[in-house]
């Protein structure tokens, strides 16, 4: 047995009913990767009219271990400038590590990083961007993220 | 050694699964009482082994002097010395045995100092343990009901399902795939609940929902944990043997080597990793040794055959093209590969390099020789350390003849296979006078010149003298073995005691710090 049925649950609701309309599955050819457009749901001026392209894969301990989660460059799909997302598109994110459980899906995460963005003022890159993605491995949970700033 | 080499070593059947030795069963709780009642009349100590049923006999080890006292640990004896401390941890804290086996993971299962930090700190160091609440537990499986709602799977269909103090409920079938994932990564208690919040899954919670299989596993690491937590315990060494030693004397006193021998006849040292007899070589300089060797071996011969010491430096120097003029990268120094003299004479009128100058010679071979006498040095103890080491491996050809040599000797009707006893007894002698002698040359590589080195070199050599002897006599073809008994039985028990003498000699010194080594 594996928790498969739980992630065709997930997969169906995000098809058929997803949080808000700026969450939209695009693609989810196998149960493992999943191509999500995200676009903040309200009015902050660093985001508006941008849509980003957000990955998720699914690892075969889903929903007990958190899904990798990174946003992807694509034409017409920017890395957003936030504090918190390297230029590489890895996220620092507490929901994502250590502080993941297995009541978090898919849709929460999309809902957390989306209102991660709407809040945010700052215009900027983490301060160690450049190192960060010099070295930093290809799966962002390997990263051990230190999570010093929640004002953000 | 990893987790999984460690944990590969068991099978399921050396670990009881079926809740035999299980704390939650009646039974067992009354025997660990009584097993614990028993051993403090024997010793006040937290040593759970003293008490063990006695028919089984202490595996004196023949062979090291030092270790006398050693016991041989089944996995069922680790699992009893995990239940008799979590009896001794529950009985004086109050608390339930699962709590008190979860505090004893939490330190290493250092008895008196779980029971002492937790009557002064009490519920803070529940917490820190993974015991999120104080109230009592039942760990049971809930009948199927309309309103659950399994989180992992979001299964609503009515399942049985499972729960912790934590209240974080999923299905049974869940749980278990979970605890199964989580065992298979040598998961122990240090398995939370998969709401992943802090609460520890204890193991009356895994004995309720896994397999016999998977209870096997999750024991054996909890056993690997507890051998690692005692230092005076130790895995023997030997593949898929799964048995543990313990020491019953302190190995942590330098001026004793505390050589064990498990069931499995595999030798090893308790107090460092050196998995074989090293007697009488202390830990740290059997280890001084052998990383000499790791240095040493590999370039050792290959410099000896391609290079030259330059004649000024003597650092090594490899002879990359065709031209002679070598100029040395360490030190500066230009000299002819051909006659190592100084290259500033050839080519110009006194060139010399074609004529044989005796005095030349001997100079140049002076500064040389300094240096080369060190490489000697070590080439002469290594040679002999590992001349040891082949002949053993020799001798164990020959020991595969002894079957064969006694079955001749019966079927000749020269001699019962009891009378013949004595031949793999006496190879025993010989493997073990060798084992020592082999170390001798690394004691003796790093011994000092001090009056009782000659006294150690005089007992090396009348050792060797006799192990040879007796090599020799295993040489004999069969039909001249039962005229050679006697010389036999002599050689082996003069053998036993001037092995004994040796070692006791080396180990006097270490006793009253006596011997110096060389830097």
């Amino acid at each position: 047995m594996s928790y498969q049925r739980r992630i065709m649950k997930e997969l169906e609701r995000l098809k058929t009913a997803p949080p808000n309309s700026h969450i939209t599955l695009v693609e989810a050819n196998d149960l493992e990767t999943w191509q999500i457009d995200l676009e903040v749901n309200n009015d902050n001026p660093l985001y508006t009219g941008k849509t980003f392209r957000l990955q998720f894969i699914i690892g075969p301990n889903y929903p007990v271990e958190s899904p990798q989660v990174q946003f992807m460059p694509l034409p017409a799909r920017p890395i957003p400038i936030h504090p918190h997302i390297y230029s590489n598109g890895h996220i620092c994110l507490d929901i994502l590590g250590d502080e993941w459980t297995p009541v978090q899906t898919v849709a929460s995460v999309c809902i957390s990083l989306q209102s991660m963005l709407g809040s945010n003022d700052r215009d900027e890159r983490p301060p160690d961007d450049e190192r960060y993605i010099k070295h930093a491995p290809k799966n962002p949970k390997q990263t051990r993220f230190v999570y010093h700033d929640d004002t953000v | 050694m990893t987790d999984t080499d460690e944990s590969s070593q068991f099978d399921e059947e050396s670990y009881p699964s079926d809740g035999s030795l299980d704390y939650d069963s009646e039974d067992q709780d009354m025997e660990d009482s009584q097993f614990w009642e028993e051993d403090e009349e024997m010793e006040p100590s937290s040593d759970n082994f003293g008490a063990m049923s006695h028919s089984e006999a202490i595996q004196v080890d023949h062979t090291a002097l030092a270790a006398s006292s050693q016991r041989v640990l089944e996995p069922e004896d680790l699992l009893k010395g995990q239940a008799a401390d979590v009896a001794r941890v529950s009985e004086l804290t109050a608390l339930e045995p699962w709590r008190a086996e979860l505090l004893l993971w939490k330190d290493d299962w250092k008895v008196d100092h779980v029971i002492t930090k937790y009557l002064e700190q009490g519920e803070k160091v529940l917490r820190e343990a993974g015991m999120l609440s104080d109230d009592p537990v039942e760990f049971v499986i809930s009948k199927p009901r309309p309103d659950f709602m399994c989180f992992l799977c979001c299964d609503e269909d009515k399942a049985t399902s499972f729960k912790l103090a934590c209240g974080h409920e999923c299905c049974t079938e869940c749980y278990s795939h979970y605890l199964r994932g989580k065992i298979q990564e040598n998961g122990s208690l240090d398995i939370t609940c998969p709401m992943n919040c802090k609460e520890i899954v204890p193991k009356p919670a895994v004995m309720l929902l896994t397999d016999k299989k998977l209870q096997a596993k999750y024991q054996s690491t909890l056993c690997t944990r507890y051998v690692r937590a005692h230092n005076d315990m130790k895995w023997c060494p030997a593949p898929d043997c799964g048995k543990a030693v313990k020491a019953n004397i302190s190995v942590t006193d330098e001026s004793v080597i505390p050589i064990a021998e498990c069931n499995c006849h595999q030798q090893f040292c308790l107090a460092c990793n050196i998995d074989e007899d090293h007697l009488p070589c202390p830990c740290k300089v059997a280890a001084r040794w052998l990383e000499k060797l790791r240095d040493e071996s590999e370039t050792m011969t290959w410099m000896s055959v391609n290079t030259k010491p330059c004649p000024k430096c003597t650092n090594p120097i490899e002879k990359n093209g065709g031209c002679n003029h070598i100029n040395c990268t360490q030190c500066g120094n230009h000299f002819c590969w051909v006659c190592l003299g100084d290259w500033a004479k050839h080519g110009s009128s006194n060139y010399q390099c074609n004529m044989y100058s005796p005095e030349q010679a001997e100079e140049d071979q002076k500064s040389v020789n300094a240096k080369r006498e060190q490489l000697d040095r070590y080439m002469f103890f290594y040679t002999r350390y590992n001349n040891h080491r082949d002949s053993a491996k020799l001798d164990e050809k020959t020991y595969k003849n002894i079957t064969k040599t006694m079955e001749t000797l019966q079927k000749e009707g020269k001699m019962t296979w009891l009378e013949s006893r004595f031949l793999p007894s006496s190879f025993e002698i010989l493997r073990q006078s060798r084992q020592t002698l082999l170390w001798t040359y690394a004691f003796a590589f790093f011994l000092d010149a001090q009056p009782e080195r000659e006294i150690f070199l005089k007992n090396q050599e009348d050792l060797e003298l006799h192990t040879e002897g007796l090599s020799e006599l295993f040489e004999y073809k069969w039909d001249r073995i039962p005229g050679a008994k006697v010389n036999f039985l002599d050689k082996c028990s003069y053998l036993k005691s001037r092995r004994q003498k040796l070692v006791e000699h080396v180990m006097k010194g270490m006793e009253e710090r006596n011997w110096k080594f060389l830097n």
